[in-house]
């Protein structure tokens, strides 16, 4: 491609071109000959070559005006020929730009430490640098989805802010979707792809003969197949109160290893916790452990204090860290109980506080009423589940539901009248309900004794009858308690508490030790959410949905999520993927298959007619001239042409 | 057969006239040409006393009026003449083939034989070159003669010399050796040819033919690659004005030079343009040699 007063014109065919040394030379070499003097036979050259002056009749040779005529005109047949088109008014070339989590990848073997992302960001630059000032940059990354920057086609100076301004993502790359996504855009000239993957070959000539010559791939990852890049990471974490208080629990993070051979590594729990004077950081245990290259070991922190809003967890490798330790991204990760969106509605008499319910922290509740209608038993509802206290609905709610001590005679699940007290007789201690529970020490002063539906089943039985009863119908799951559950009292009543606790975890199907959002996911949020923040101090966005409020959270950490002054939640925020933190392996990619070049023959096609109707405007001038109806000047100097 | 150029008018004109030489020689039989031997010719030689015998016709009365005694006059014989004509039919002689140099050569030769054959004399060609032809005799040869020319070819190698030898081997009594040719060739080259002839002890005459483009070369062309038609040499040229003056010079001089060459030698020498009518030269350009009469 050649850029030429601001346009720039390409060739179908320019090989074709190969051939104008050709032609000019051919050209010359007729027209010296003509230019030659005549050769004519005389009886005797005797007194002719005693002539003093016998100069050399060949000239300098200076080509007459129709030399250059002619010269135009097959100039113009060979372009046609070569298929001259113009492209779009200017240059325009895509860069992509590989910022998953891998390309984190630190490099100390070849580059003194630089990552895969630095190193490909630097060559983002040089590129821009080195074009010129009228070519049209298109900026796209991988992650979290292929995304293009800036505003419109960028120039040099905009492209560079916008390098400037990239980050690694916490996330995947899918590149060869974005491969082909960037070479079905027939407009882009030459597309540049900074990744960490490596192109796959191909034994196949005819496969490499369509693929997409655009494309450019700069080294990022070196070649050398003996180079490893070994990494210890943090592929999940969970955790859960065990306490009938939630004061404390256990975390649990599982450590992979992709190294070689094998790594010592530490795991490190710090609690976060904020006071009047900001956010503090505790250490608070470590544990250590020796991990074979390729396994994932799961190192359980005990008797952890759920006191902090939030807790984080840092590994690192006991040694040899430049070696072991390729990706510094997947050392961190955090855990926090606070469940936002596990709400539920309790339709009682006596507000939540009443019923101790505001001691559960890790659910929210609110008081709700009959009155809502239809809509409080739907399952659109923002209710993660919902609570009856004494009462019933008219008909069974689409959403999990736990029925404490429903009136007899109700019409959804049958209640005897109370009855005195009673002495558990039979329990499923296999049903998650009844899990961590000393049911013989259950004293029930008074109950209601439950009658079993078709889809339910007995949980709990007593000499009077079933105590608790279970079941999933419609896919939603239904509790119902036959005694007096609350007030919650935690600690104070540990039974009730567990067992409380192990109904809203059944119903709920949440993490009631909470659980982790994926990093850049968009995380719904409940009405009267003012303000999501990482606990570093970075507000996130909030993102309007209709009349719904999300927010997208890009990276690890900890946020707190702000509704009213005193409604505050915390949770956390991970990126776990194998195939970003396992740096040993090597991910290749293929170049996609050539797209059609429909655009670029239209545009030909229109300078081909160009040119032949230049061509046929020339031979038009030169028969005139042929037959002298018009003049041109025959020579420069006293040389006699032909 | 010969060529368009021999109308009646001119052959009439041709038959008035008779090759001459400047030397009396032995011929075969007689002639019309005076020859050495004294007998009974018609030109008047001296006079002898009356023998008995004598044709009394050729008493000298006049003398027998002065000095009363008998005188008879004595005659020189009358002999044949051999002509050998001698042609240059080299590829000069062809070009370029619009100035007809050859063809003019060709008649000149073919009217000298004609001259010839009309006065009973004998006559050979020799178109060094291309072909020969035997003595002829008798006017009727004259059509032998002209056919033979008209379908002469030159030959690419042709060695003018050895040719030249040849024909002047074939003269078995001496006799005129007229050779036309445009001698343009360096006078060594032309001693050479003449060689053979002198040695014969001929009367020779040289009659030189130029062409249009011998006396101005590459009319109209300012430059040129000039091709010698013989040895294929190539010289290139600018022909402005001064050249060609220079060559009108040079050509001037070569031609003095060969007169002078001539002449040194006893041999006549006429130039002939080909473009001059065939009679001119016949009736006024050769008889200022003494060729023809």
């Amino acid at each position: 491609m050649i850029s030429i007063f601001g346009s720039t014109l390409g060739f179908m065919s320019p090989g074709v071109l190969w051939l104008f040394p050709l032609l000019l030379g051919g050209l010359f070499y007729v027209y010296r000959r003509k230019g030659r003097a005549p050769r004519v036979a005389v009886a005797s050259v005797m007194l002719l070559r005693a002539l003093k002056r016998s100069v050399v009749a060949r000239q300098k040779f200076v080509p007459p005006l129709r030399f250059f005529f002619e010269l135009l005109l097959l100039s113009l047949l060979l372009l046609a020929a070569a298929g001259l088109f113009r492209k779009g008014a200017e240059n325009h070339i895509a860069i992509l730009i590989d910022n998953s989590l891998s390309m984190g990848t630190l490099d100390f073997a070849t580059r003194q430490g630089d990552s895969f992302f630095k190193t490909a960001l630097d060559d983002a630059r040089r590129t821009v640098r080195y074009l010129s000032s009228s070519t049209l940059i298109d900026l796209y990354v991988t992650s979290p989805q292929l995304r293009r920057l800036g505003e419109g086609n960028l120039g040099s100076s905009a492209a560079l802010a916008e390098l400037d301004a990239i980050e690694l993502a916490y996330a995947a790359d899918n590149l060869q979707s974005a491969l082909q996504t960037l070479s079905n855009d027939s407009h882009y000239e030459s597309i540049e792809v900074l990744t960490d993957h490596l192109l796959r070959g191909s034994s196949d000539a005819a496969v490499d003969a369509q693929k997409d010559a655009r494309f450019r791939f700069p080294l990022v990852r070196p070649k050398n197949k003996d180079l490893a890049f070994q990494n210890v990471a943090i592929s999940s974490v969970s955790g859960r109160a065990t306490s009938a208080d939630q004061g404390a629990g256990v975390i649990r993070a599982a450590v992979s290893a992709f190294v070689l051979k094998e790594a010592d590594v530490t795991l490190t729990l710090e609690g976060l916790r904020t006071d009047s004077n900001g956010w503090k950081t505790l250490p608070l245990d470590q544990k250590k452990a020796r991990i074979r290259g390729g396994d994932t070991v799961t190192l359980q922190f005990e008797h952890v204090p759920f006191s902090y809003q939030g807790f984080k967890l840092r590994l690192q490798p006991d040694r040899d860290a430049a070696t072991l330790d390729a990706i510094k991204e997947d050392n961190e990760a955090w855990f926090a109980l606070g469940t936002s969106h596990t709400s539920l509605a309790v339709i009682s008499d006596f507000p939540p506080q009443k019923l101790g319910l505001d001691k559960i922290r890790t659910a929210k509740f609110r008081q709700a009423s009959l009155a809502e209608g239809a809509a409080l038993l739907s399952e659109q509802s923002n209710d993660a589940a919902l609570i009856f206290h004494r009462t019933v609905p008219s008909r069974l709610p689409d959403k999990s539901t736990l029925f404490i001590l429903p009136p007899s005679g109700n019409g959804l699940f049958p209640a005897a009248p109370l009855v005195p007290s009673s002495s558990v007789t039979r329990w499923s201690s296999a049903h998650p309900i009844i899990s961590y529970l000393n049911l013989p020490g259950l004293q029930l002063k008074s109950f209601s004794p439950l009658t079993l539906l078709p889809w339910t089943e007995e949980l709990v039985s007593t000499t009077n009858g079933a105590a608790i009863i279970a079941g999933e119908y419609h896919g939603k799951r239904y509790a119902v308690i036959g005694f007096e559950l609350f007030p919650y009292e935690g600690k104070n009543t540990p039974l009730l508490s567990i067992l409380t606790l192990n109904l809203l975890k059944w119903l709920t199907d949440a993490g009631v030790g909470g659980d982790s959002i994926d990093a850049n996911s968009v995380v719904p949020l409940d009405a009267g959410v003012r303000e999501v923040r990482y606990v570093n101090g970075e507000e996130l966005p909030l993102i309007k949905r209709g009349t719904a409020t999300a927010v997208n959270v890009p990276r690890p950490g900890l946020v707190q999520i702000q509704g009213s002054s005193t409604d505050t939640s915390f949770r956390s925020i991970n990126f776990s993927n194998g195939t970003e933190s396992n740096s040993l392996q090597v991910n290749t990619f293929m170049i996609p298959a050539r797209p059609p070049k429909a655009e670029e023959t239209n545009e030909s096609q229109g300078l081909v007619h160009l040119l032949c109707t230049g061509v046929f405007f020339l031979l038009l001038a030169d028969l005139l001239i042929l037959l002298r109806l018009v003049r041109l000047p025959t020579r420069l100097t006293g040389v006699r042409n032909g | 057969m010969l060529p368009s150029s021999f109308t009646p008018q001119l052959l009439s004109q041709l038959e008035m006239l008779k090759v001459q030489t400047r030397r009396r020689f032995l011929g075969s039989r007689q002639g019309g040409h005076l020859s050495l031997k004294r007998g009974h010719g018609i030109e008047f030689s001296d006079f002898r006393q009356y023998e008995l015998g004598d044709n009394p016709r050729h008493i000298d009365w006049a003398v027998y009026a002065r000095s009363e005694r008998l005188y008879v006059k004595r005659f020189q014989e009358e002999q044949n003449l051999s002509v050998l004509v001698l042609l240059d039919a080299s590829a000069s002689m062809f070009t370029p083939a619009e100035d007809k140099k050859w063809e003019m050569a060709r008649d000149i030769s073919l009217a000298l034989s004609y001259i010839t054959l009309m006065e009973q004399d004998s006559v050979a060609i020799a178109a060094l070159g291309a072909m020969s032809t035997p003595v002829c005799t008798g006017p009727k040869a004259i059509h032998h003669l002209g056919r033979s020319l008209l379908d002469a070819k030159p030959r690419e190698q042709a060695d003018l010399q050895r040719e030249v030898q040849a024909a002047a081997a074939r003269m078995r009594f001496p006799g005129a050796a007229i050779f036309i040719s445009d001698f343009l060739m360096p006078l060594d080259v032309i001693e050479q040819l003449f060689r053979p002839l002198r040695a014969k002890n001929l009367d020779l005459t040289a009659i030189q033919v130029l062409g249009v483009s011998d006396i101005n070369p590459l009319p109209g062309a300012t430059s040129a690659v000039v091709v010698d038609s013989e040895s294929g040499e190539e010289v290139e040229l600018v022909m402005d004005e001064e050249v060609r003056q220079e060559y009108g010079s040079m050509l001037v001089e070569h031609n003095e030079k060969l007169k002078q060459f001539l002449a040194q030698r006893r041999i006549s020498y006429a130039l002939a343009m080909a473009n001059d009518e065939l009679a001119d030269i016949i009736m006024k350009v050769l008889p200022s040699t003494g060729l023809v009469a």
